[in-house]
């Protein structure tokens, strides 16, 4: 059967690295919990999930996986605590990384890394509540985190961090792709599940 | 013929628990005051003791009260800056999330997968995020069980996060975690999309289940309950009645 529609195995393989991809997001985003990690966390949070999404890649076939995974990340991160923002942003770039990688080819290096970059924007979804979501935000911040934090987040996360954090995003998610490739020539091939 | 599946314990509906943890990740952020926050972190408390979970439930309860302490006292005490920065923000942190956490372990704990799946069903949750939130309910504990199996055999070859072999090679070290787990899950995920679709999971009509999800009374007593206590907490505490 060659179909372009969504099987049974394709929406497991979505569940599971979904899955992954968000409890590796969740121990690697704890670090926010210190001001400082907060713009360092934009840098390695998509070197280290480049592991798991690349394997993910590999095994994408058909158009629609990507953005199923975007919307279900959108909820969980909506349940957490990061406002309406993160649905604006995860869904969108969901979408995006997903028509790139069926223009691109499925299942080649370069259109699967320039998907990774934009995939990876999403995690903009936690900072952007910082100048987006309005002063209310910063209030709620400084009052359960104390001055201290407050003070240091805006000093490391003013509003040029913006362009800056997507930069650092996109070359963190390039590195990613390049890291996620190693390990599947290094390991997963040899397993058999890549 | 088969039986539907009675409930055996205090038992809710899995769309009632959907709707308390949404209840609560929306208000534990809002800033009202210390008790509301406290009455809102309750709730998680009673639902771990009305599924006898009672070891999770004291756990939950003196992390909780402690942060609260700790909230209420925060201006007063002041220790040296990082130290104190540390606590207050581990504090908060408790504060504001471990209530929802706590719901969410409660919903995985006491919400079999086939229960959720036919609530989902009746919610008119498409096929396209159900199948994947199941399989994310299912995976939820194997992903800690092969963690916690992982971080034996890690520790035991010294890749453990006090030790000064783990920080020669921090990314190495990352790369010993992550890798031995992903090749787990994948192998698991192999099996279970097997297992699935030998159940007839692409099989295009609507199925069936023995799973008797619908709303009782104890449903609408729990729901209209936790909104009255909640709004009843905020204008007594704020001092703003209607």
């Amino acid at each position: 059967m060659n179909n372009n529609k969504l099987t049974g195995k394709d929406l497991i393989t979505v569940g599971i690295y979904t899955a992954i991809y968000i409890a590796v997001v969740f121990c690697v985003g704890a670090f926010n919990a210190i001001p400082i990690f907060y713009p360092i966390f934009l840098f390695i949070g998509p070197i280290i999930t480049g592991i798991p999404m690349m394997l993910y890649y590999t095994k994408i076939e058909k158009f629609g996986m990507l953005t199923i995974m975007g919307i279900i990340c959108a909820v969980f991160f909506y349940i957490s605590g990061y406002t309406w923002i993160c649905v604006a942003i995860m869904v969108p770039t969901a979408l995006l990384a997903d028509i790139i990688l069926k223009v691109g080819g499925f299942k080649k290096f370069w259109s699967m890394a320039v998907s990774f970059m934009v995939m990876s924007l999403g995690i903009m979804a936690g900072p952007a509540n910082l100048w987006f979501a309005g002063q209310g935000y910063w209030d709620n911040i400084r009052d359960s985190m104390g001055d201290q934090y407050a003070d240091q987040l805006a000093k490391y996360m003013p509003l040029w961090m913006l362009p800056v954090g997507i930069v650092l995003i996109m070359l963190g998610a390039l590195l990613g792709a390049f890291v996620g490739r190693k390990m599947m020539n290094k390991h997963f091939k040899k397993a058999g599940i890549a | 013929m088969f039986e539907h599946i009675k409930p055996k314990k205090f038992h809710l509906d899995p769309r009632t628990k959907l709707l308390l943890i949404v209840i609560i990740a929306t208000l534990e952020l809002m800033d009202v005051n210390i008790y509301f926050t406290i009455a809102v972190g309750l709730i998680p408390f009673l639902l771990f003791i009305s599924n006898r979970q009672f070891l999770g439930s004291i756990k939950y309860l003196v992390l909780f009260l402690l942060a609260a302490f700790i909230h209420v006292h925060r201006v007063e005490v002041q220790l040296n800056m990082v130290l104190n920065m540390f606590v207050v923000l581990l504090g908060a942190l408790i504060l504001k999330l471990s209530p929802a956490f706590a719901c969410a372990d409660y919903i995985i704990k006491s919400t079999g997968v086939s229960e959720m799946i036919s609530a989902f069903t009746k919610m008119k949750v498409g096929r396209k995020f159900l199948i994947p939130l199941s399989v994310m309910f299912r995976f939820a504990p194997t992903i800690s069980q092969e963690r916690h199996a992982i971080h034996d055999a890690a520790a035991m070859r010294g890749i453990i996060i006090t030790r000064k072999k783990f920080w020669e090679n921090p990314l190495q070290a990352i790369e010993y975690r992550l890798v031995p787990l992903m090749i787990s899950i994948a192998n698991i995920g192999e099996d279970l999309s097997a297992a699935a679709l030998s159940r007839g999971l692409d099989n295009p009509v609507k199925h069936t289940t023995y799973t008797d999800v619908r709303f009782t009374r104890r449903d609408y007593i729990v729901a209209a309950s936790t909104v009255l206590f909640l709004t009843s907490v905020y204008f007594v505490s704020t001092g703003r009645w209607i």
